[in-house]
């Protein structure tokens, strides 16, 4: 297990603040001492392949469920208090509206429980709906009813509903999905709009362009366990050392391919005639590596650190042996 | 703030359950039912008094005429309606022929029956009729009350008492089948007083029913559309149950109201509309009951819709699909059938053990106590005592609710078992 860690002071700073949580249901831990730091007027990336802990993290945030351990901080204020509820916003992953009611009526209902005064309701409501092109040249989505709307709509519609009431944090579970290119965009686009705003907006999911895309920074769990986090640049800087690309003079054979695919230093290293791109195991030191090869004799025209995607270091860790290190307890 | 959000959750299951056009036929056809009840039985009752055209003839053979008195007493009114009839004189030799003419004419439609007296069949207790209507059975009945008071009139006679007295005292039978129904109830009033009861025990078994299935059904959409995690990210889930329960709970009450109103409204008006097309009517008056009463009755459906509807929120939060519902709900259900099988039982003996017991159990005391105080005075210290239990009841039940409610309402795909839910219950 992972020393403790000390709590750091209460910051006013920071929009979201984890520390140590712990959630467990009857037959699994769906989070283990997570730990993490969202600063404000960020797009925060929470990143893991399904079944990591992100919904349960999520809805920790909202105070749906209680953690069975660790604090959580939102806005400078523990989760719990009431106060809360109207300075956030949440797009739920399970989403979904009241059928039957009306499109405009189920937005107000939102609204109102948010604490939007009655007489902003409707031209705030007008606005959103425009704006996602659900009103406007001769049609009026917001009259219909819920369950005459496409899934893409009505998607739309609920995230204007975690958006009318201006909150300064947003957090959105799972927001592409199910979104066509097009709306995905116009999501893309309200996200970093917000952000320009000084609102600080929190989302979850498995698809790493657009993380990588959109997010200051980026939290990265797998098994209830984080992995790794840090602004997007830090963790793709962090791990450039773990790759290298290396072109030879002639295609390595005998003692130089021993050392090159040496599986004491590599994780992998797939040889194309005289190309090799090589993951090195997380102790190795790039410097020593490459010794070694031109120790054994190697005739090398080009080596250099690559910069991996996210998409590659989330394949990297959590989807080779993250998941097992996960399941371990700790690397 | 919370109390605005608490309102804001009433709101919306009042409205749009208020302007559901399912709201809006119940409340309106309910007083229709009900128009069509006081109105129909005593319309259609004339129409068919009008339209019976066929005529009954009375063939006699008897040396003392009882067809006579019979003929009389179809025409004249004992009982106010009757088929027309005529009378034909026979003796013992022409009686073949007379009724052989009659079958006849019978069948051919010009008759609706025949009705054979002679000394024989009046001594065995057994005269003949024959007709398309034998099976109309009030014709039948008045039928044969009209032979009986006949021939137990001649009887008296013979026996040397005046005609008048005879007939008065072959009357008397009438009378005393009028008293022993009366004897059922209290007083003067005893059936419409028990009909009342049972109309209110019904009317308070179809709402807290109705209305309490709709809380479960309300608790199931939220889960089934995912909507309870928007709502619960906005406002505490006892504060969204809470205002589900009081929203619904307020369209029973409305619903409740209207239909009083509408109720009270027709009463008034029906003798009036019926005499101006001619048609008597007996007075409809309702047992005087006081506003003690009606208080009850409100206080019952309040305290037990709070008891139901946090039982059936109870199972729309442990189930996940409308199939589920239908059978978790069951044991509930069972529980307010039992409560209405109960009326029968108390309604003949309404000072019994039984009903006292089902007073004060709160599964049958929002029923039972407004059905037996409408009967008949109780002592204060039960009917406070029913109160007291079932307000504590209904408070239990609600507590038990919410727990269940704080995790049932997140349990997305599958029924929870027992076990499951008495962990939720301790874990909260």
């Amino acid at each position: 297990m992972a020393p403790p860690v000390a709590a750091p002071p209460v910051s006013s700073d920071l929009a979201l603040r984890l520390h140590a949580v712990r959630k467990q249901y009857q037959d699994h831990v769906a989070v283990r001492d997570l730990s993490l730091a969202v600063p404000r007027g960020t797009v925060y990336g929470l990143l893991g392949p399904n079944g990591a802990g992100k919904t349960s993290t999520i809805r920790m945030l909202m105070h749906i469920i209680a953690p069975d351990a660790g604090t959580i901080e939102v806005l400078g204020r523990p989760a719990s208090d009431p106060g809360l509820t109207d300075r956030v916003g949440y797009l739920p992953e399970e989403r979904g509206l009241y059928r039957k009611m009306r499109v405009r009526d189920v937005l107000a209902f939102l609204a109102r429980l948010k604490g939007v005064p009655r007489r902003e309701v409707a031209h705030r409501i007008d606005a959103w709906l425009e704006r996602f092109q659900l009103r406007g040249a001769g049609a009026d989505w917001g009259t219909a009813r819920v369950d005459e709307l496409s899934r893409g709509m009505q998607q739309k519609v609920q995230f204007i509903g975690a958006l009318l009431h201006e909150p300064e944090l947003v957090i959105l579970d799972e927001p592409f999905s199910g979104l066509d290119p097009v709306n995905a965009q116009a999501l893309k686009d309200t996200v970093l709009e917000l952000r320009a705003r000084g609102r600080t907006v929190v989302f979850s999911t498995h698809v790493m362009e657009n993380a990588e895309r959109m997010c200051d920074a980026v939290c990265i769990i797998a098994r209830g366990e984080k992995v790794l986090d840090g602004t997007v640049a830090s963790v793709r800087d962090a791990h450039a050392s773990r790759l290298v690309s290396l072109t030879f003079d002639t295609t390595p054979e005998g003692a130089v391919r021993d050392a090159l695919q040496n599986p004491r230093h590599v994780r992998r290293a797939p040889l194309a005639s005289r190309h090799c791109e090589v993951e090195l195991h997380d102790h190795v030191e790039v410097g020593t590596y490459v010794q070694q090869l031109l120790g054994a004799g190697a005739q090398l025209e080009k080596f250099e650190l690559v910069r991996p995607s996210l998409h590659r270091i989330f394949l990297e860790r959590v989807g080779m042996d993250g998941v097992e290190t996960g399941m371990r307890g700790h690397g | 703030m919370a109390e605005s959000k608490l309102l804001t959750v009433i709101a919306r299951e009042y409205l749009e359950r208020v302007r559901s056009r399912w709201f809006v036929a119940a409340t309106l056809l309910t007083p229709v039912f009900l128009v069509l009840l006081l109105f129909l039985p005593t319309i259609l009752g004339e129409r068919e008094r009008r339209n019976e055209t066929g005529t009954i003839r009375i063939v006699d053979a008897t040396p003392d005429s009882v067809g006579v008195l019979v003929t009389t007493a179809l025409r004249g009114g004992v009982t106010g309606d009757t088929a027309r009839a005529e009378w034909v004189a026979a003796t013992e030799a022409t009686l073949e022929s007379v009724e052989a003419q009659a079958v006849a004419d019978v069948a051919s439609g010009r008759l609706v029956g025949v009705l054979v007296l002679d000394t024989a069949t009046i001594s065995l207790g057994r005269p003949r009729y024959a007709g398309r209507n034998t099976t109309a059975l009030l014709t039948m009945q008045q039928l044969e009350g009209a032979v009986t008071r006949a021939v137990l009139t001649r009887r008296l006679e013979a026996r040397g008492l005046e005609p008048r007295e005879s007939a008065s005292l072959a009357g008397l039978r009438l009378r005393l089948e009028t008293e022993r129904l009366t004897e059922r109830g209290r007083g003067g009033s005893g059936r419409l007083s028990i009909l009342f009861a049972i109309g209110v025990a019904v009317t308070l078994y179809l709402t807290i029913f109705l209305h309490g299935s709709n809380v479960m059904r309300g608790v199931l959409e939220e889960k089934q559309t995912r909507v309870a995690e928007v709502v619960l990210s906005s406002v505490s889930p006892d504060t969204l149950l809470l205002g589900k329960v009081l929203g619904i709970g307020a369209v029973g009450f409305t619903q409740l109201l209207l239909w009083t109103a509408s109720s009270a409204g027709l009463l008034a008006i029906r003798a009036p509309l019926l005499a101006r097309y001619g048609l008597q009517v007996d007075a409809f008056a309702l047992p005087d009951l006081g506003w003690g009463l009606a208080g009850i009755v409100l206080l019952s459906f309040l305290l037990g819709f709070l008891f139901y509807a946090a039982l059936f929120a109870t199972v729309g939060a442990m189930v996940s699909s409308e199939q589920d519902a239908q059978q978790a709900q069951l044991p509930v259900v069972l529980l307010l059938v039992l409560s209405l099988a109960m009326v029968q039982g108390i309604v003949t003996n309404p000072d019994g053990t039984l009903a006292q017991v089902m007073t004060l159990v709160p599964i049958s005391a929002p029923i039972v106590l407004p059905l037996r105080l409408s009967l008949t005075p109780i002592p204060t210290f039960e009917a406070v005592g029913a109160i007291v239990l079932l307000a504590l009841s209904a408070a239990l039940a609600t507590l038990l609710a919410s727990r269940v409610y704080r995790t049932g309402v997140l349990m997305y795909g599958k029924r929870a078992t027992l076990r499951e839910v008495w962990r939720w219950l301790r874990a909260s």
